[in-house]
């Protein structure tokens, strides 16, 4: 004490010896802070294995804490009650820790694919989690920490993934590897476990075409096959093989598709030990739908009408034009030369004709346009034969109830007269229709037996057999027509088309001066050129046209019936109207770079705004 | 028997394509074309026909009126009344022996026409489909 007095003495000296100065005055330090200090034990908890001990303090020490926080993975009991927060413990409470441990678990579902030539497994494992308290020893403080450990399920054995593919009946081939892997997977997975057996298709018979020599056409303009002799093969059979069938995953067999083609032979040739050879001097045909060769009849100069119709089985070709009256027919195409002036012009094939179409009927494709109106009317009488023997089912149900009913053979007759005359009138027209149809036998014998049975007096003999008949008749008649109806689209092409009728099944292009007073339809586009003034164009998908209607604004019509159709025209005049699938449009003021599409209307411009 | 046509549109193009058009249908005859409705009365009075195509705009005349005054004086005439504008069957159709149809015309069109002249000229009872059918029965058996 005195020693550190006189340190402070001489450190303060200084100060002291100027009086004058206001010098602060250190105060001396008390003397019982220099005494010895006493050991105090304060109160501890221990946490071991999630076992709680406390020791007491002892005075003046201070009981230890434990701060317990709000989890529900763990729960403290004080003295049985759950406690939370800072809690001063003493050695007299009882602190139990409770964990609330989470097991695992493990989810295995089969699910076959939708083909049913796959099953996958999934695993869905949930961890579990074993919860302990962290150990802490003889703290005054003491913060309970938890500590979660991860707890995996057992591994599942290979046999018991097996036994569950059983339970579910599946049957095929199983992937080791990947049950294996699902057996011993700790985290969520899904592998294909067994296979079925896909099946292979087969290759249909086929028909290669051979090497055949060909040259430029200019009026086809594009390369066509030269003709060929009788006897020269024109393609090989491939025959293809049968397909091999499979298995799903229940074990079921499944049936190899062998898809068709659709492809046929025509009656210009025949099979020969796998060669398809031609037995007619013609033009070889090759398409997807069919192989022939087509007989090919070649007039060196003009045809005229003093020559008769001309009917003939296969190509026309015509180095001259066909003029005044003349008839040209050809199941093949019609190929002119020169123009088609005042004459009637039918290609199956199609129609080209170097120069004009003046004052003229040319048709393209003729059957596939009659087929497919007999097709709808065909359908149409089927629906009316249903009515019709609905009814009179109910009629003789009816009427045999009734004992002062008589003559109830003619039942079907007045029924077919009074309430189905639509009906009656459609097999008229089929009847009358039999000059159209004159080379189809199905539907010359069809005619005959309504004749016999329906018309005049065979109606008053109709029975419940006969209506039955009519329509099975029907039925197979129209499955025959569908595929008549749906044969190869043919075109018309010409340089001008002028007071003509022009219809094809397929396309109709002027290439030249363009269209003037005539009606052209086409089942597919029109494309003109040059200018279109006057007259009707009906096309089903498209029409495109250079100029349409004149600056006298000449009335002209274009109808495109395809909802999904477009008309574009490049100079359209006043005075014109276009229909796109029902939407009418008649302008008056010229238009420029027209472009319907569907229902849109877009790129047009009128002059004023060309010139903005 | 062929459909006796006369055709009356102020347009000469179309005049041309429409004669066209009937001539190369089996059920039609074109008998006469005509640019005015002037010259009808004076043709109908010479000619006897089964049809009439009257255009509804015929130049400063109105179709409409025209086909009036044809129906008045020629009720066995079937009139088919051609327009641009397809807004106007409600007007045209109420009578049973007026047709229209829109242009551009094509074979279907032409069908339905010889369809409909086909019916009225044969002059068809209504049939009995709008009876119930065990009324119909009633009277059938009823002796």
């Amino acid at each position: 004490m005195q020693a550190l007095t006189g340190i402070f003495s001489r450190i303060l000296s200084p100060f002291r010896r100027n009086r004058r100065q206001s010098i602060p005055v250190i105060p001396s330090v008390p003397e019982a802070l220099y005494e010895e200090q006493e050991i105090v034990c304060h109160g501890t908890v221990t946490i071991h294995a999630n076992h709680v001990t406390v020791n007491n303090p002892e005075p003046p020490g201070s009981f230890a804490t434990m701060t317990i926080p709000a989890d529900s993975r763990v729960q403290i009991l004080y003295d049985g009650e759950p406690r939370t927060g800072r809690m001063v413990v003493h050695e007299g409470q009882t602190i139990e820790i409770q964990c609330n441990d989470t097991a695992p678990s493990v989810d295995i579902q089969l699910q076959p694919s939708q083909d049913l030539f796959e099953v996958q497994m999934s695993v869905e494992i949930v961890v579990g989690e074993r919860i302990q308290v962290q150990d802490c020893s003889g703290v005054r403080n003491a913060v309970v920490e938890i500590h979660a450990e991860p707890v995996y399920p057992p591994e599942r054995s290979v046999t018991e993934l097996l036994r569950l593919l059983e339970a579910r009946e599946f049957r095929g081939d199983v992937d080791m590897e990947a049950i294996s892997v699902l057996a011993s997977a700790n985290e969520q997975i899904k592998r294909t476990v067994l296979r079925g057996k896909r099946p292979i298709p087969g290759k249909p018979r086929t028909y290669q075409p051979t090497k055949l020599p060909a040259t430029y056409d200019p009026l086809h303009r594009r390369r066509r096959l030269n003709t060929v002799a009788v006897g020269t093969t024109i393609a090989l059979v491939d025959p293809g093989y049968p397909g091999i069938s499979g298995r799903d995953v229940y074990g079921r067999e499944i049936v190899a598709e062998t898809p068709m083609v659709d492809q046929g032979l025509g009656p210009g040739v025949i099979e020969v030990q796998g060669c398809i050879v031609a037995i007619r001097n013609g033009r070889p045909l090759v398409t997807a739908r069919r192989i022939d060769v087509l007989a090919e009849l070649v007039i060196p100069g003009d045809v005229v009408s003093k020559q008769g119709i001309i009917e003939f089985d296969g190509n026309v070709v015509v180095f001259g034009s066909v003029l005044d009256s003349s008839i040209v027919r050809a199941t093949g195409y019609v190929e002119v030369h020169g123009g088609v002036l005042g004459a009637t012009v039918y290609g199956e094939r199609g129609v080209i004709v170097r120069e004009a179409i003046v004052g003229s009927e040319v048709v393209a494709g003729q059957s596939r346009m009659v087929y497919a109106e007999l097709y709808e009317r065909l359908k149409e009488i089927e629906s009316a034969l249903q009515r019709f023997h609905h009814e009179y089912e109910e009629v003789m149900a009816y009427v045999k109830e009734k004992p002062e009913a008589t003559q109830m053979s003619m039942i079907g007759a007045i029924l077919l007269e009074k309430r189905h005359r639509p009906l009656q009138k459609l097999l008229e027209n089929i009847i009358e229709d039999k000059e159209r149809f004159a080379a189809d036998e199905k539907y010359q014998r069809l005619v005959n037996d309504l004749k016999t049975g329906w018309v005049g007096i065979g109606q008053t003999r109709l029975t419940d057999k006969d209506i039955a008949r009519c329509r099975s008749w029907f039925a197979d008649y129209r499955e025959d027509v569908e595929i008549r109806r749906g044969s190869e689209p043919a075109n018309i092409r010409a340089a001008s088309i002028t007071s003509s009728v022009v219809k094809a099944s397929g396309n109709v292009t002027a290439v030249g001066a363009g269209v003037y007073a005539s009606t052209v339809e086409a089942e597919n586009s029109i494309f003109v050129r040059g200018t279109v003034r006057g007259g009707f164009l009906v096309a089903g998908q498209t029409i495109r046209v250079h100029e349409f209607g004149t600056v006298a604004g000449t009335e002209s019509s274009a109808k495109v019936n395809g909802v999904n159709g477009r008309i574009t025209i490049d100079v359209r005049h006043v005075n014109t109207l276009v229909d796109m699938a029902g939407k009418r449009n008649r302008n008056i003021s010229p238009e420029y770079g027209v472009k319907y599409k569907g229902d849109k209307h877009g790129h047009s411009y009128t002059p004023h705004r060309r010139f903005a | 028997m062929a459909i006796r046509i006369l055709l009356i549109d102020d347009s000469l193009e179309t005049l041309q394509t429409l004669c066209l058009l009937y001539t190369t249908h089996p059920d039609f005859e074109v008998v006469g074309m005509l640019t005015n409705s002037r010259d009808a009365f004076t043709f109908l009075e010479e000619q006897p026909v089964d049809a009439i195509s009257i255009d509804i705009q015929l130049g400063h005349e109105s179709g409409i009126d025209v086909c009036g005054q044809i129906r008045k004086r020629y009720k066995d005439v079937f009139i088919v009344m051609c327009s641009v504008f397809d807004d106007m069957a409600s007007i045209v159709e109420p009578a049973e022996a007026v047709l229209f149809l829109t242009k551009p015309l094509n074979q279907k069109d032409l069908d339905r026409f010889s369809e409909r002249v086909r019916s009225h000229q044969s002059g068809d009872a209504p049939y009995e489909e709008g009876l119930p059918l065990s009324h119909w029965l009633d009277r059938l058996i009823k002796p």
